[in-house]
């Protein structure tokens, strides 16, 4: 009687305890995430051009220090193709007509992340600047670049295929306010634990 | 029967203890606490509005950046900021709160009690403050000195919800100014006065962070005629303007 006494004492201390501690395994994890895009603008895409819609596409790496509990930190960067555009100009100078011009406009992502991770499920923010690329193509090709700030949205879920690997759907927008540009991609995302400590 | 009891007892404890043990690490996110426990309520935050412990004191040190608004910038421009706050629990359902915001040139304090109530893991507050503002900008040139100061009336609601892990608190406040004036280089203006200037709605999430610090995160959207941060433009825009800011701030 003793002993069963003396195991329902310590294995039921024992099963209750773990599940009251907190986590202290501390996590530096790094996401990959590729997929095309589906780009909103608000405004005029080129002057006298369309505001509407284009098809672009994105690929992004993201690491982040996870210090136990829920919250983790981190930094983005990546690269997002906006839009190409294919537009008429009419010629002032030589031949009396038309000359055709390009313009594409992409953004490099310089960010800040803040995320929240509850099992599998993550929802985080990035913030901070874009490094936006413009490029004309008129004859001759002139580049610009310009920084700008944005926001990227990240909601995500993770299913675990190995020890150190998830892989899972995520929904990341991003959101160009000083052109009015809201760019969604819906994707897929592979994490890797790098470290655990 | 004795023995079957027993045998039942050590498997069924031996596998609870195995289970418990499952994993190498412990997920924070599996750990077990029940609804009602008193764990869940023991740490408090400054934006939830959860009835604090009478003499129970909140000190919170942090930053925000605020995108100020374009028309008026004609750029974009995150204003940084240092954050001070308090919270001071002085009668059970009753708290005393103060905020101090400052970029050195731009300084915003203010301070008042707040009413505190829970219904299980529901919490709503209603805070009376009064608060001043404060800026100064001194160049060379034609205008040397600049200056600005507003006194003005906030009241704050809060609505909160206490998760096991973390808490989310809304907040909707709206600042009526009684007196506010400018001055550039000795000329004097008066400000807006006995109008309400501005809209508050603020988000934060405040939870536990590394192993024993608190940290509240959000963001906050400000609706305004005169943002308080750009007082030293010439502001010819006579609408009101969003001014987005997020913030962060650790408990000491």
């Amino acid at each position: 009687m003793k002993i069963f006494i003396i195991i329902l004492f310590v294995a039921g201390f024992v099963s209750i305890y773990p599940q009251t501690d907190i986590d202290t395994t501390y996590r530096v994890e790094i996401s990959t995430t590729a997929s095309s895009s589906i780009n909103f603008f608000r405004d005029e895409r080129y002057p006298g051009g369309p505001a509407g819609s284009s098809l672009g596409y994105g690929i992004f790496l993201r690491g982040m220090w996870h210090p136990g509990r829920m919250l983790a930190v981190g930094v983005m960067t990546g690269y997002s193709f906006v839009v190409s555009d294919e537009f008429m100009v009419d010629t002032v100078y030589s031949n009396p007509g038309e000359e055709k011009a390009s313009a594409n406009l992409t953004a490099i992502p310089l960010q800040l992340v803040i995320s929240m991770q509850y099992k599998g499920l993550e929802l985080g923010v990035g913030m901070g600047p874009y490094l936006m690329l413009t490029t004309i193509d008129y004859g001759s090709t002139a580049e610009a670049q310009r920084i700008e700030l944005g926001l990227t949205f990240i909601g995500l879920y993770r299913f675990s295929i190995g020890e150190n690997f998830s892989l899972g759907p995520e929904l990341r927008v991003l959101y160009l306010s000083y052109r009015g540009i809201i760019s969604v991609m819906p994707s897929i995302t592979l994490q890797l634990d790098l470290w655990r400590y | 029967m004795k023995i079957i009891l027993k045998y039942y007892a050590i498997i069924f404890y031996s596998l609870s203890f195995l289970f418990a043990q499952k994993g190498e690490t412990i997920d924070s996110t599996d750990i077990i606490v029940m609804a009602d426990s008193a764990e869940i309520y023991s740490v408090s935050y400054f934006y939830e509005p959860y009835p604090q412990k009478v003499g129970e004191s909140i000190l919170q040190l942090g930053g925000s950046f605020t995108l100020l608004p374009i028309p008026v910038m004609e750029n974009e421009y995150p204003a940084p900021a240092l954050d001070l706050q308090y919270k001071l629990g002085i009668f059970e359902k009753i708290s005393l709160n103060a905020s101090l915001s400052t970029n050195i040139f731009s300084n915003l304090l203010h301070t008042g009690v707040q009413w505190n109530i829970n219904s299980n893991r529901f919490s709503f507050g209603f805070a009376n403050h009064i608060g001043c503002f404060f800026g100064f900008f001194n160049t060379e040139g034609q205008f040397e000195r600049n200056s600005a100061y507003a006194i003005y009336y906030l009241p704050i609601l809060r609505f909160g919800y206490r998760l096991d892990d973390f808490s989310i608190t809304m907040s909707w406040a709206a600042s009526y100014i009684f007196k506010s004036t400018s001055r550039v280089s000795g000329l004097k203006a008066p400000g807006p006065e006995h109008t309400v200037n501005d809209y508050f709605c603020t988000i934060a999430i405040e939870q536990p962070f590394l192993k024993h610090s608190l940290v509240s995160i959000g963001f906050s959207l400000t609706y305004s005629i005169t943002p308080y941060q750009t007082w030293m433009m010439f502001n010819t825009i006579d609408q009101r303007l969003f001014i987005p800011e997020f913030f962060f701030a650790f408990q000491l």
